[in-house]
């Protein structure tokens, strides 16, 4: 941005101060508004009014003994920003698993006592299947429901099961809970063969995303199976990875996300 | 507060902040989807990116859209290690 380096560009003076108040807050705590305005070198007038715009739209809020402290604005600032780019980036990586493997892919995750779809992206040689952002899926008749049954500790599995029976979707439905466990012990990625619905096929594998337990899905069309089944679990656990990666390094404000409870659970995934 | 606070508010560091709200929020977003969304005209927007990006709280990306930059980032994460602690010694 040299181009026009002989003419200094022309800056916001109060807002550039206005900045520095809230760096000097996060540099050293709470602060009176005169030891503001003798950290900063602005006036103290200034510095009062200032402060006053800082206050109304959050950045700072006011404390005991007339000290002024960080305001809610600035976590939900970093949350906002860490949750949208750790959304795109898990959007790119959902699409271009969906072009490698020509699958539908999803993303599930575990919301209150259920599992719940939170990203869907169709491929359109994939036959259709209902799936939605915000829709509860049976743990015991999808991939991504048995990837993450099976990361629960055995209370916890038996809490899921008290309150969702094993309904048969399809004949091939698995209701025993002996023949689950069989499946939750394999470490590869999860599959359901028209399990859930004929003609699909579903491999799921498991989404570290800090905190969240979640999975990442792919559906194809039953017919696709005996192929490509490998190289789809391939690519899947690869996009995994990577994405688990991508979200982790996206995150770098971790502290004040788990700090804020509730907002936690919104996370990109 | 009671008569007016709207009048006695400095509107450039006010709109400022709004832009790194926005920008945070929906990053990376062009000038042009900026001064739209918070019905700027595209110089004022202009005026006050161009202070936020000397600064480093935003970062404008070669294809002209603006991020949050590093100034803003490294104090975020000064904050993140700096907040509970903050809330253990019961300050503020």
């Amino acid at each position: 941005m040299l181009e026009h380096s002989a003419a200094p560009p022309t800056l916001i003076q109060s807002l550039q101060r206005g900045m520095h108040l809230i760096a000097a807050v996060t540099e050293h705590g709470p602060l009176t508004a005169r030891a503001l305005s003798e950290t900063t070198g602005i006036a103290l007038p200034t510095t009062y009014h200032l402060l006053r715009t800082l206050v109304h739209e959050g950045y700072l809020a006011r404390a005991t003994g007339g000290r002024y402290a960080l305001g809610d604005q600035l976590a939900s600032v970093t949350q906002l920003e860490s949750r949208a780019r750790s959304l795109r980036l898990v959007r790119e990586q959902m699409s271009e698993l969906v072009q490698e493997a020509r699958a539908s892919v999803s993303i599930g995750v575990v919301r209150g006592v259920d599992i719940v779809i939170s990203q869907f992206m169709a491929h359109p040689c994939t036959p259709r299947f209902e799936c939605w952002p915000g829709m509860t899926i049976p743990g015991h008749a999808t991939a991504i429901g048995k990837n993450i049954l099976a990361r629960m500790d055995s209370e916890r599995r038996a809490d899921y099961f008290a309150k969702n029976p094993l309904d048969k979707l399809t004949s091939q439905t698995v209701t025993a809970t002996w023949r689950l466990e069989k499946d939750f012990a394999d470490s590869a990625p999860a599959h359901s063969d028209q399990e859930f619905r004929y003609g699909i096929s579903c491999a799921a594998a498991a989404l570290d995303a800090g905190g969240t337990v979640a999975a990442l899905g792919a559906a194809y069309a039953f017919t696709r199976a005996h192929r490509l089944r490998d190289r789809i679990d391939d690519l899947l656990t690869d996009a995994a990875a990577r994405m688990s990666e991508a979200v982790r390094l996206a995150g770098p404000c971790e502290t004040v996300v788990s700090f804020r409870e509730g907002i936690q659970n919104e996370a990109a995934i | 507060m009671v008569a007016g606070p709207e009048k006695t508010l400095v509107r450039s560091l006010q709109r400022g902040l709004q832009i790194i709200n926005v920008v945070a929020e929906e990053g990376p977003l062009q000038a042009k989807q900026i001064a739209r969304s918070m019905t700027l005209s595209l110089p004022t927007a202009y005026h006050l990116l161009r202070t936020l990006v000397h600064d480093s709280y935003l970062a404008r990306l070669d294809d002209g859209g603006y991020v949050l930059g590093d100034r803003f980032r490294s104090e975020l994460s000064e904050l993140c290690e700096s907040r509970p602690l903050v809330y253990a010694a019961g300050r503020g």
